[in-house]
């Protein structure tokens, strides 16, 4: 380097004098160069003392320092590149000066008084005398802060270029690659060492080959392609989606030299789209198809949307319902202040209650559930989840309803019914549960559970603790009980037996929750049964009698149609008898009225003795055929009576030499028929007869005393009596000692009939030698000195036919009432009205003072009454006046 | 023993025992109020000889030849219900007392009953009470 001279005081003498003027002239010409040049270049002397500078340097510096004075350099402040101050006498220029030495490539910071810091590349030489002694340095300083600024950038850009995950790939007009970054490497999978300097075409697919031509021609016009997407082809043959932005790259003169292009791979993001787009659809369709009602609210109130399923469940369409406001479909007041407060409050609604107006006016219950959906915490709008449970509210209240009826009918029930919960806790009963306990228990009381009852106890009398019974059991199995017998005590101490019945209730999970019990007082039942019971074995023992005695009454029957015939004969005989004695008697009549001698006149009386001694026989006769088993309820007979009438043919059937006696009372009534009796006599003295047949001769007797309410009857005779066996034997059917020519052997088989008949019964006593006595038990009839204690009874009779009301009236009067034909002041007892009425019925009512305090007994006769039944009903009807004035006992 | 007008009554009668219509005969001669108008065999003519006749009282068998003496009450009833007519028999059946009650007879005496019991029905019947015989009233209860 040549030696510069920078100071001319300092180099001045060294110059030689001779050349001194041409120096000057050099000097003054150098330092008009160096002043020229565009570098910033100082001066320092040996000691470092700045002797000269040009005005670069004085910008670079921002100051002038003092020559000859400023040492080593004109800044104000240096720091190295690490930012640490470097101080003035440690700079390049003065390590140069004190080491002799020229310094190369280090940079500093020169900061300026104004605070404005620039990098600096110096380059101090040292000058050197001929002697090459050090006499001083020059420095040029080369500002190197817009070229290191510079630099880092294009550091940092390529940097970027490299680490981009976009491909960032350059390439000549004709489509050669050019350079080729990592992330393009990332992306189509080809390093650069392989692409570079291959055609672009390489990454197109063949049916998209023109694209590149296309985008060619508009960087050839200056023009950029961006964002274009398409589809690249990667190394290993995938297609790609890519995004690329495609410019023209120029020289300095401007001229367009090729392409830079940035692709980015948008598979992924693509994907992310379209899911974005499905995610979207779903979201429309779940929306539109969903089965529950939903709708969007905004902050003040209006529908933004709303499904399918919502319009349809209130039956708008879709212009009906979004755009308005939601108090417009609610039907309730206060419900919509509530909605409305809280979407105002941004809340949330979970199955809040609410009634929706339909279309048509009807109303849905429906429960809301809602989200408010914010942004940046701004309430944007709210979804609302409707969901109409219209039949859930209407079928509670129908249950509501049903349970109410329930519980009515319940407590009507006549029969006993409580519910308790799974603790036994009783939690119902109803009005007749509480009557068979004998008190009211308290409800839901944990001392008081399973039975209300005071005291229960098995039919068997064993106590039956609550928590043992059959409502404890099914509460506890869950088993259902049946008719389960048990006695209920009440505080009373009174005890019903009771059927219990229970059944365990259930919930939707089969967990048992409770039992009802319904129980009822079979009380009655329970006697009944016992008695039941009882007349079970009577019966099965009657059923044994029974059936001996239908073996026996096979063989009265036999014998009954035997005596029927002779029955016959004897109405026929008595028939005529009574026909021929009428004449007899009405010419013994006129006879007797005539002038007869003393003898004729007693044999008159000797006719007519006989005349009425067949009269009387007729009349026994009549008596032996009628049929006494058709005797019901009869009049009562007086013995005395009877055998005035029944004498004659009960004589008959004793033969000649045997005597009959009768020692009857008076006023002995009993309450057999007259034929029965006249048949029963009848067959014993016949027997008595024929016990003293074989004698020739003997005595009947037949006698009678009364005992309380029987009479003893008894035929008696003297003959040989009976032995042992004929007299265990002889009131058996068939049995005899005659020859069968004489008997049927049947003859005490049917007295006893016909006695058993009344509820009496035959007694026999007998020995052999000491003849035999028939007692016949009776039963005896009231005294008829009973019957009128009070005033006659009062019959009216209001019948047209004047034949019928005839012998309603004898009728009546045979039965002793006295009868009146119309209205009387006296109580009437009995009435007798036409049946159909006749006439008109207010009639009657006004002969019967029928709304009087005593209305009379009213009975109706038809227009062909039967004298039989007219009887008995007339009978029944006093029967009943009777029974009714009885006093109570 | 007299009809309301203060005449006599008259009776017919019907038996086909002549020793019974005689008898019978003999007995209402002599009773005041009466009067007999003749008797029947049977009841063939009856109807032609109550028109014809009107007697206040008929006493009837009930066994004889001929025709029903019942129908033929029935129709006598129907034709001339001025005539009461006693049944007057010997065979005392309760079927045969409804039906003759139904035919429209007044009474039912039987053949056993003494004869005052007969005078006094027939003054009964005329009265226009009706007239049973203790006889009867046993068979209807029995």
């Amino acid at each position: 380097m040549t030696a510069i001279p920078t100071d001319r005081q300092e180099l001045a003498p060294h110059l030689p004098e001779a050349d001194s003027a041409a120096w000057k002239e050099g000097e003054a010409a150098a330092r008009r160069l160096l002043s020229a040049v565009p570098a910033a270049i100082y001066t320092c002397d040996a000691a470092g003392r700045v002797t000269f500078y040009n005005e670069t340097a004085v910008e670079m510096w921002g100051r002038r320092p003092r020559l000859g004075h400023d040492l080593w350099c004109g800044s104000w402040k240096i720091f190295t590149l690490d930012g640490d101050p470097l101080p003035l006498d440690r700079c390049p220029m003065a390590v140069a000066l004190k080491e002799g030495r020229s310094i190369r490539g280090e940079e500093i910071i020169v900061e300026r008084p104004d605070g404005v810091r620039r990098r600096i590349r110096p380059h101090p030489e040292p000058i050197r005398d001929a002697s090459g002694a050090v006499v001083g340095a020059v420095n040029m300083l080369i500002d190197v802060t817009e070229q290191r600024q510079l630099e880092e950038a294009q550091a940092r850009l390529a940097a970027i270029v490299e680490c981009s995950d976009d491909a960032i790939v350059s390439k000549t007009l004709d489509g050669r690659i050019t350079s080729w970054n990592s992330g393009a490497e990332r992306i189509f999978g080809y390093t650069p060492e392989e692409v570079v300097g291959r055609s672009i075409t390489l990454l197109i697919p063949n049916d998209r080959l023109t694209e590149e031509q296309t985008i060619l021609q508009h960087i050839r016009r200056g023009e950029r392609v961006e964002h274009y997407e398409t589809v690249r082809v990667a190394k290993d043959g995938r297609q790609l989606d890519i995004s690329v932005t495609v410019s023209p790259v120029r020289d300095g003169t401007g001229t367009i030299i090729g392409a830079s292009k940035v692709a980015r791979d948008i598979t992924q993001r693509k994907a992310a789209q379209e899911a974005l787009r499905r995610s979207e659809r779903d979201l429309s369709d779940f929306f539109e198809t969903a089965t529950i009602g939903m709708h969007w609210v905004s902050p003040e109130g209006v529908i933004l949307r709303a499904n399918r399923a919502e319009l349809d469940m209130l039956g708008y369409s879709a212009e009906d319902y979004v755009g308005r406001h939601i108090t417009e479909f609610h039907a309730d007041e206060a419900t919509i202040t509530e909605i409305l407060a809280r979407l105002h409050r941004g809340e949330d609604f979970v199955d809040f209650p609410a009634r929706l107006r339909r279309k048509d006016g009807s109303l849905r219950h429906v429960l809301i559930n809602s989200s408010v959906r914010r942004e940046e915490g701004r309430f944007v709008h709210t979804r609302c989840f409707t969901r109409d449970v219209t039949p859930e509210v209407q079928a509670k209240a129908a249950l509501q309803e049903s349970e109410e009826r329930l519980r009515a009918l319940l407590t009507l029930l006549p029969v006993g019914v409580y519910a308790c919960d799974a603790e036994g806790k009783i939690t119902y009963f109803n009005r007749r549960a509480a009557a068979l306990w004998g008190r009211e228990p308290a409800l839901n009381d944990q001392h008081e559970r399973f039975c209300a009852a005071f005291g229960a106890y098995l039919p068997d009398g064993t106590p039956m603790p609550p928590d043992a019974g059959a409502m404890a059991i099914a509460t506890r199995e869950g088993k259902p009980f049946r008719d389960f017998e048990a006695i209920f005590e009440s505080p009373d101490g009174r005890r019903l037996h009771v059927s219990v019945n229970v059944d365990p209730v259930f919930d939707a999970d089969g967990r048992v929750t409770g039992a009802i019990n319904v129980f009822q007082d079979i009380t009655e039942q329970v006697r009944a049964r016992e008695a039941l019971h009882s007349q079970q074995v009577a019966l099965e023992q009657a059923v044994q009698q029974r059936t001996r005695e239908l073996e026996e009454s096979h063989r009265r029957l036999r014998l009954s149609e035997r005596m029927a015939s002779l029955g016959t004969l004897s109405a026929g005989l008595g028939h005529d008898l009574g026909n021929l004695l009428l004449p007899v008697r009405v010419s013994l009549d006129a006879l007797s009225s005539a002038q007869l001698p003393e003898a004729s006149r007693a044999d008159l009386d000797r006719i007519r003795t006989s005349a009425e001694y067949l009269q009387q026989l007729a009349s026994g006769l009549r008596m032996l055929a009628l049929d006494p088993q058709r005797t019901g309820n009869p009049d009562p007979t007086d013995l005395r009576d009877w055998w005035n009438e029944a004498h004659a043919i009960v004589r008959n059937a004793l033969p000649a030499g045997i005597d009959l006696e009768a020692d009857l009372p008076e006023h002995c009534p009993l309450l057999m028929s007259r034929p029965a009796l006249t048949q029963a006599v009848f067959n014993l003295v016949q027997n008595a007869g024929d016990a003293l047949r074989p004698q020739g001769r003997g005595h009947v007797r037949i006698s009678a005393r009364r005992e309380r309410d029987r009479v003893h009857l008894t035929v008696a005779d003297d003959g040989p009596g009976m032995s042992a066996e004929v007299r265990d034997h002889c009131m058996e059917p068939f049995f005899t000692t005659k020859t069968r020519a004489i008997s049927t052997g049947l003859g005490l088989v049917l007295v006893a009939g016909l006695v058993r008949d009344v509820g009496g019964a035959v007694h026999l006593q007998t020995a052999p030698g000491e003849g035999a006595a028939f007692t016949l038990d009776l039963p005896a009839a009231a005294a008829p000195a009973a019957m009128p204690t009070r005033s006659r009874r009062l019959a009216l009779v209001d019948v047209s036919d004047p034949r019928l009301r005839a012998l309603v009236t004898s009728e009546l009067g045979d039965l002793a009432l006295e009868v009146i034909a119309g209205a009387d002041e006296r109580t009437i007892d009995l009435a007798v009205l036409d049946y159909p009425p006749n006439g008109d019925a207010a009639r009657h009512y006004l002969l019967l003072g029928i709304d009087g305090e005593h209305p009379p007994h009213v009975t109706s006769i038809g227009q062909k009454p039967r004298a039989g039944a007219l009887r008995r009903a007339l009978r029944s009807a006093l029967q009943h006046l009777d029974t009714a004035e009885a006093p109570a006992p | 023993m007299t009809q309301p007008g203060g005449s006599e009554s008259t009776v017919l009668c019907v038996d086909d025992n002549p020793h019974v219509t005689e008898a019978l005969r003999t007995l209402l001669c002599r009773a005041d109020g009466l009067r007999w108008i003749g008797s029947l065999p049977d009841a063939t003519d009856l109807l032609e000889r109550v028109e014809a006749e009107r007697p206040a009282i008929v006493l009837l068998d009930l066994d004889m030849p001929g025709p029903d003496p019942i129908e033929v009450l029935a129709a006598l009833t129907a034709r001339c219900p001025s005539t009461r007519t006693i049944v007057f028999t010997g065979h005392i059946r309760r079927d045969y007392i409804d039906r003759a009650i139904e035919a429209g007879a007044w009474g039912y005496i039987s053949k056993n009953d003494a004869e005052d019991r007969l005078f006094d029905a027939i003054g009964q019947v005329l009265e226009g009470r009706f007239a049973f015989s203790a006889e009867v009233r046993a068979t209807l209860d029995a």
